[in-house]
């Protein structure tokens, strides 16, 4: 038998053995989740009992019962809220759950391991969790930051509202998670968004005007309506593109006045506001900016045109030519 | 209906919910047919009308919207309420659920209570 025979069978033999290991592997892990299923399902009316009368749990489980049934719990905190919801927040806090949550999402080293305390705090945790979440959004790791906002919305904690607008300002978090979680949070949020319209900073100014543009309602319009006048042209553009969700006539005039703006993103913005605020009186402007030689800007103009009035866009397209009015017209007509 | 309790189809795909609503309405004195998805949901109610359905509006095969439609269309089914369950909660999704026939809605994640308080209304309106 030659070397290379003998090697050729000590990596068969590897190969094979290898290959038992894992199978051997993944049989275990097979049985270890039909045995998890298993302790479950026997745990089900415990966990319904507890849920849905408050009754407690047997003292004596057993620890692998205990993990099952606060993994249950655990997954069935994320489909309800109300007391329901509370009772399962006052088991973990008795068991100790929360703490030891807290502790794993402040001090483990793997980022992976405070980033599931973070989400399960969001599930399991009372609102007096809430500050520790809104320092999270701080750590170093980003799905930390994001497991922590997302646990915010479920909260739905309104004191880390200014937090919030902080981590989506300086990217920390995804804007758009930034945008769910306030959403989630809802008006109660509002009173804390406000301070940041008066900030030294253009990107706090500029993120709470966009988020009371999204949470709002008419009565923040005026407050959104100054900062068409503010000195930061991206202040200014979301200003225009909250107010053609909030707005209403009373904001018109500075919506026509902002169509005028030296920056093409704020008169672009404020002609999109128009359309959607289907201002009759700014048609026949719209409808000669849509001739202009900046390209986005004359585009909206052209949409703006078409959104208020689909006959006349048609119209005036046939008359001027603009391929702006035409297109905006087509497209009325297939929508 | 059987035993003289009300008989609530629920259909969910998802196994945590869909347990959690049905022992909750059990537990209210509901007889309660389970349902993985809107098609099963739909062919159970065909086979055994119910008295009220609860239906997740995100669901494999027929959703929500499309149960409801399908379940207003049948002459048999035409006057069974249904509470459609969702985790979208935008006015132009909620107002769609009403369009197709949808008697009322509850946002996810849901409060069993409240559950229970819409089911007793709706089926107090029959």
């Amino acid at each position: 038998m030659g070397l290379l025979d003998i090697i050729a069978l000590a990596l068969s033999a590897s190969s094979i053995s290898m290959l038992g290991v894992l199978v051997v592997r993944r049989s275990h892990l097979a049985r270890r989740a039909k045995r998890q299923r298993e302790i479950e399902e026997g745990l089900k009316g415990i966990a319904m009992e507890l849920l849905h009368a408050g009754a407690e749990p047997p003292p004596h489980l057993a620890e692998a019962e205990r993990q099952a049934l606060a993994d249950l719990l655990g997954r069935y905190a994320r489909a309800i809220r109300g007391p329901t919801h509370d009772r399962i927040v006052d088991y973990f806090e008795r068991e100790g759950t929360v703490a030891r949550e807290l502790a794993v999402m402040a001090d483990a080293r793997a980022g992976w391991r405070r980033a599931t305390a973070a989400f399960r705090l969001g599930d399991i945790g009372p609102v007096s969790v809430a500050p520790a979440l809104a320092a999270a959004l701080n750590d170093s790791d980003r799905d930390v930051r994001i497991a922590a906002a997302r646990s915010l919305g479920r909260l739905r904690t309104p004191e880390a509202t200014q937090d919030l607008l902080g981590a989506a300002v300086d990217r920390r978090v995804p804007p758009a998670l930034i945008r769910w979680t306030l959403l989630q949070i809802g008006a109660p949020a509002l009173p804390r968004l406000m301070p940041g319209l008066t900030s030294d900073s253009e990107r706090l100014r500029a993120g709470a005007v966009q988020l009371i543009g999204l949470l709002g309602g008419p009565a923040e319009a005026a407050q959104i309506e100054d900062g068409l006048r503010d000195r930061s042209a991206m202040v200014r553009a979301q200003a225009a593109r909250a107010l053609s969700r909030i707005g209403g006539r009373r904001n018109l005039p500075a919506l026509r006045q902002a169509t005028w703006d030296r920056i093409p993103m704020v008169r672009e913005a404020a002609a999109d506001a128009l359309g959607q605020l289907r201002d009759r009186e700014s048609v026949a402007l719209l409808a000669i900016r849509a001739g202009g030689d900046q390209f986005d800007v004359a585009r909206a103009c052209a949409r703006a045109v078409a959104a208020i009035d689909p006959a006349q866009a048609a119209e005036r397209a046939a008359a001027s030519g603009s391929v702006h009015l035409l297109e905006a017209a087509d497209l009325a007509e297939i929508a | 209906m059987s035993d003289g309790k009300p008989t609530i189809l629920v259909a969910d795909d998802e196994e945590d919910v869909r347990e959690l609503v049905s022992y909750r309405l059990t537990r209210s004195g509901y007889e309660v047919i389970d349902a993985q998805d809107g098609e099963e949901a739909f062919r159970l109610a065909s086979e055994n009308v119910p008295d009220l359905m609860v239906l997740d509006v995100m669901m494999p095969r027929l959703d929500g919207y499309e149960v409801t439609r399908r379940v207003r269309a049948e002459e048999s089914l035409r006057s069974v309420p249904v509470i459609l369950l969702t985790a979208r909660s935008q006015e132009t999704d909620v107002s769609r659920g009403f369009e197709v026939g949808a008697d009322d809605y509850l946002k996810k994640p849901f409060n069993p209570d409240e559950l229970v308080a819409r089911v007793r209304a709706v089926l107090g309106r029959r």
